[in-house]
């Protein structure tokens, strides 16, 4: 049995994450942590903006910290009860440090992370990717599953596949995390530059390796830009797809140049991720 | 400086004779498969063999390997260039072999906190998941002797979903030679680091040649690391 990780902002709770996780460990039959990130520097009202309007008015301030005590808990106790319904094996935590720093320990010990793409952990409004998404993709320490705003149940399973290194390692993670999910439709979706041919890049030992771990995946390739190519692909999908990706090494150059895969799919496609990286 | 082309000659005896060991090699790799029912492919890569066994490596779960492969006549000790080079670049875990397999009556998880140690507990869990019911030791190693770990709550939480048989050591002292020290004494293990032994595995090797020959003959060690 796992333990699969959903990572929640108690001020502004997630019912996505919760439904993708529960939905998840059912599956999967696995123990199920909440981990609620109750970081004390971050409240749903401004604090300078309190101060500036009023001073420092202490019994406001207790009163406001009160109000959002009980947010976080309401948040906390729906997942519970979210839990027993579904009778899992499960945990809260209710961590109460920097969030961003909180989530990439919990990460360490945790077979997969499970988080809304919109979370913030601020009171702005940001446009996706976040920028605590990001920062949590490139340093997380387990493969992480982004989920969309809105919650539907998995029917199809698409593999992103360049010939790197960290692609494969994303499909091996997915393979060995979730087998559960290999009876659904998978398709191999690879871009190939324009110049090139339409063979799979690595061939031979990329389908001897599938052969082993998804053996029914359909094929396709196509040529063109591959951020292009793929966002069309996944919009003309019917069914409501898992997407399998690997991304965000630490450290490279280009992502100063190029965006990440990820982060195109994560603003233009409403579609739960799967990001694996290694090294 | 240019390369000239080089033609093999095809007729020598040495060459005829490498041709022979590697064909008869190849035919007991086969039929050991076939005797115990082990599905299995042949590749013959004809490359330059680090880089071969990297990309191969990329589209394996785990790679096996003997602690003393080289491609050089030479006697090297262990772990030879080569293999320090696939540990150092293998997309996948690897698996030093020992000079003889026993049966595997304990999980070693060599610990020290940091994201890379639990990433290869990590990883062999994910691969051999029919150890679960086996006895694993998380062994850590520090100047106290106690138990230092802030996570132990939430490693632990992990552990259990994974094992049943959880025994938690501490050893006193220096990681450099107590750890080993230590692991030496043991028989019918299966040693799993990451790249908290990276410094370590070479440590591990660094020992002379008559300590490893009778001391680690019966130990796989998987690595895997960040």
């Amino acid at each position: 049995m796992k333990k699969i990780v959903a990572a929640f902002d108690g001020l502004k709770y997630s019912e996505s994450a919760r439904d993708f996780a529960i939905y998840l460990a059912k599956q999967t039959n696995t123990h199920l942590v909440g981990v609620f990130m109750d970081d004390p520097t971050y409240t749903s009202y401004k604090i300078y903006e309190q101060i500036a309007k009023e001073g420092v008015p202490e019994d406001k301030l207790k009163k406001l910290e009160a109000k959002d005590k009980l947010v976080r808990d309401a948040a906390a106790e729906d997942f519970n009860k979210a839990c027993r319904q579904a009778e899992l094996e499960f945990t809260i935590h209710r961590d109460r440090d920097i969030a961003i720093q909180e989530l990439k320990h919990e990460s360490i010990y945790a077979d997969l992370l499970i988080i809304d793409s919109k979370e913030t952990l601020t009171h702005y409004s940001e446009k996706l990717p976040t920028r605590f998404i990001r920062e949590l993709l490139s340093d997380t320490q387990c493969p992480v599953l982004i989920v969309p705003l809105k919650y539907k149940p998995i029917q199809k399973i698409i593999l992103l596949y360049d010939g790197e290194p960290s692609s494969v390692h994303a499909i091996k993670m997915f393979s060995y995390l979730l087998p559960q999910l290999k009876y659904l439709e998978t398709e191999v979706l690879s871009v190939n530059p324009i110049t090139t041919s339409l063979h799979l890049p690595d061939n031979k030992l990329m389908k001897e390796f599938m052969k082993r771990h998804f053996p029914k995946a359909k094929y396709t390739v196509m040529k063109g830009w591959a951020e292009d190519e793929i966002i069309k692909n996944l919009k003309k999908q019917d069914e409501n797809a898992l997407v399998v990706l690997g991304a965000y090494r630490r450290g490279t150059v280009s992502r100063l140049f190029r965006e990440s895969m990820a982060d195109v799919l994560m603003r233009d496609v409403k579609l739960p991720l799967f990001i694996a990286h290694n090294k | 400086m240019t390369y000239g082309d080089w033609e093999v000659d095809e007729r020598s005896a040495e060459r005829t004779f490498k041709m022979e060991v590697i064909e008869r090699n190849i035919k007991i790799l086969k039929e050991e498969c076939i005797n115990r029912g082990v599905s299995f492919g042949l590749h013959r890569d004809r490359g330059v063999p680090a880089r071969e066994l990297i990309e191969e490596s990329r589209f394996a779960d785990v790679l096996v390997i003997d602690a003393e492969t080289s491609f050089n006549r030479r006697y090297e000790g262990t772990p030879t260039e080569f293999v320090r080079d696939i540990l150092k670049k293998a997309e996948c875990p690897v698996v030093i072999a020992p000079e003889h397999s026993e049966s595997i009556y304990e999980i070693i998880f060599t610990y020290n906190e940091s994201p890379s140690s639990v990433f290869a507990i990590k990883q062999f869990t994910y691969l051999f998941p029919q150890f679960s019911s086996k006895m694993v030791s998380i062994i850590q190693v520090n100047d106290s002797g106690e138990w230092k770990d802030k996570d132990k709550h939430k490693f632990k939480e992990w552990l259990k979903e994974h094992y049943t048989n959880l025994n938690f050591e501490v050893v006193k002292g220096n990681i450099d030679n107590k750890l080993f020290d230590h692991l030496f004494k043991r028989k019918n293990i299966f040693l799993v680091m990451g790249a908290y032994g990276r410094t370590e595995v070479s440590q591990f090797f660094r020992r002379s040649h008559a300590d490893l020959l009778i001391k680690t003959a019966t130990q796989p060690i998987f690595i895997a690391h960040l």
